[in-house]
């Protein structure tokens, strides 16, 4: 190992598959906006980040990683990114409050993602105390001074997104403010949830404040994605429609239902079979992450509470396996339909 | 909003005020920590609570960064890329089961290739890994690891009986 002086640090990723182009060229390209998976706390690990581009996700998100703990300890590293060639688009979301801890983050992890985005998102209350995630909307100066650090050291070699809550409803003018400033500096592009950092994810999206940054920004090159209740391909093209957005991200969305974006309003069996192969094939995975993101497809499939529940009641993949194989004809890679079945195939007991 | 309004520099932001300060229950909002860089070289910061409170962040000197550069490219090169099959064959199996199994991560990675050969339907396969496994875990059991491996042994043992039993 060389010593610590004289570490080459290797440089962004090289041909990365640029999700600023994806963004700006989706409705050109495709006649709809680019489809995002959005960052979840825990749950858009590898094997889920697949299964979303199975099925027409152009961009995933890995959960938010604390920067502070990432360039510190080797293990929270390890726990947290895994990836591997096929794992792009990818934006490695972070949670940060000082811009020293952002450069040195970006610096380890810009070889292996297409983007960073910087969670001005996040209200557990945890994070808010420590000035990271929806706390950062409140410190605009010291976001904006962040942005400015790391695109004037990378330029366009690194793409950097911001993903903001809204400071007030409807007519956002605080909001507005601090995108446009973030514009001057040099961000990517920025995914706006319509919500405050107060509202609960029961009360609706506030459309009418994403259209207004949209319309706000129309005199800067940079994109806006609307995220926040699109739980259906529908969802996307009327909050896509209604704001002018160039992207929809959906996180409880495709937390449920990793197809929808596909056209499927109601996750497909096939969903299922290919996350329970990628968890085995990637390894990894707690068993009660893996259970959880099968509890939510289930959920999606209205599944009976009996099925649910005999889920849940699993301790272990072994176990969770043995179950599905009993109660479900789940195939494998080399199994003719494997991931196509649209119904789940209950075996009748 | 206007244009002028919209055009106003970060010095006219009141930034030290949020917009809500309590909660449609009328209780307290949580705080919204305002962070101050201390030492930009080491990313000291201190935090300071909406309540009052301030807390100190340590920093990290470059030194202890510069290392923490080499390990991660050096000695973990990069983050773990596993692709489809990258558990096939003996060998990585073996780099698993013979490397530090002291943190949780390790073993669950471990325990993967035990998971692949059980989804695989090769019961065989799958039982010999178990019996290495074991072994492996019952040497550090002796260490002094026992309770905290109670959910590894549990499920060694039920992937153990279930191979035995498809097996036959």
């Amino acid at each position: 190992m060389l010593p610590a002086t004289e570490m080459k640090v290797p440089p962004p990723k090289k041909n990365r598959n640029d999700p600023l182009h994806i963004i700006k060229t989706r409705q050109q390209t495709h006649g709809r906006p680019a489809t995002i998976a959005g960052p979840m706390v825990r749950y858009s690990k590898l094997p889920f980040r697949q299964v979303c581009r199975d099925y027409d996700v152009d961009i995933v998100y890995t959960p938010m990683m604390l920067a502070r703990e990432f360039v510190r300890n080797a293990q929270a590293r390890i726990t947290d990114f895994s990836t591997n060639d096929a794992d792009t688009p990818t934006i490695i979301q972070v949670g940060v409050n000082n811009t020293t801890d952002l450069l040195r983050f970006v610096e380890m992890v810009a070889p292996f993602v297409d983007g960073v985005g910087i969670n001005c998102g996040c209200p557990i209350k945890e994070q808010l105390r420590e000035g990271i995630g929806c706390a950062m909307i409140y410190n605009e100066e010291l976001l904006v001074e962040m942005v400015k650090a790391v695109k004037d050291k990378y330029g366009d070699t690194l793409r950097l997104e911001t993903k903001i809550r809204i400071h007030e409803h409807t007519a956002p003018e605080r909001t507005l403010r601090m995108c446009k400033q973030l514009c001057e500096v040099g961000v990517d592009w920025i995914t706006v949830h319509g919500r405050l950092r107060t509202t609960r994810s029961s009360q609706p999206v506030d459309l009418d404040a994403i259209k207004y940054i949209v319309d706000g920004l129309s005199d800067y090159d940079v994109p806006v994605v609307a995220n926040g209740d699109c739980f259906t391909k529908s969802d996307m093209e009327r909050i896509a429609a209604f704001t002018g957005a160039k992207g929809v991200m959906s996180a409880r969305g495709v937390l449920s239902n990793p197809a929808l974006f596909a056209g499927y309003d109601v996750c497909p069996w096939g969903c299922v079979e290919r996350f329970v192969n990628y968890c085995i094939e990637f390894g990894g995975l707690p068993f009660q992450l893996a259970q959880h993101h099968i509890f939510c497809m289930f959920e999606s499939m209205k599944l009976s509470k009996d099925h649910i529940r005999g889920l849940m009641n699993t301790r272990s993949m072994p176990a969770m396996l043995d179950w599905l194989d009993e109660h479900f004809d789940l195939r494998r890679p080399d199994e003719a339909e494997f991931g196509e079945r649209i119904e789940a195939p209950m075996h009748e007991l | 909003m206007t244009q002028d309004t919209a055009t106003l520099g970060l010095e006219d932001l009141h930034i030290g005020e949020t917009t809500a300060t309590t909660s449609s229950n009328g209780t307290p909002d949580q705080a919204v920590g305002r962070p101050v860089t201390v030492d930009a070289a080491t990313g000291e910061v201190l935090v300071r609570l909406a309540t009052g409170k301030q807390r100190v962040r340590k920093g990290q000197p470059p030194s202890e960064y510069a290392a923490q550069l080499a390990q991660f490219f050096g000695e973990e090169g990069g983050p773990a890329r596993t692709p489809v099959g990258w558990m096939a064959g003996s060998g990585a199996f073996d780099a698993a089961l013979e490397g530090d199994l002291s943190a949780k991560h390790s073993r669950l990675v471990l325990m993967g290739f035990v998971h692949r050969a059980y989804y695989g339907r090769q019961w065989e396969e799958c039982l010999e890994m178990c019996g290495r496994v074991r072994a492996r875990y019952a040497a550090m059991e002796s260490e002094g690891s026992k309770s905290r491996m109670k959910r590894e042994f549990d499920e060694l043992a039920y992937i153990e009986e279930s191979c035995r039993a498809r097996g036959q």
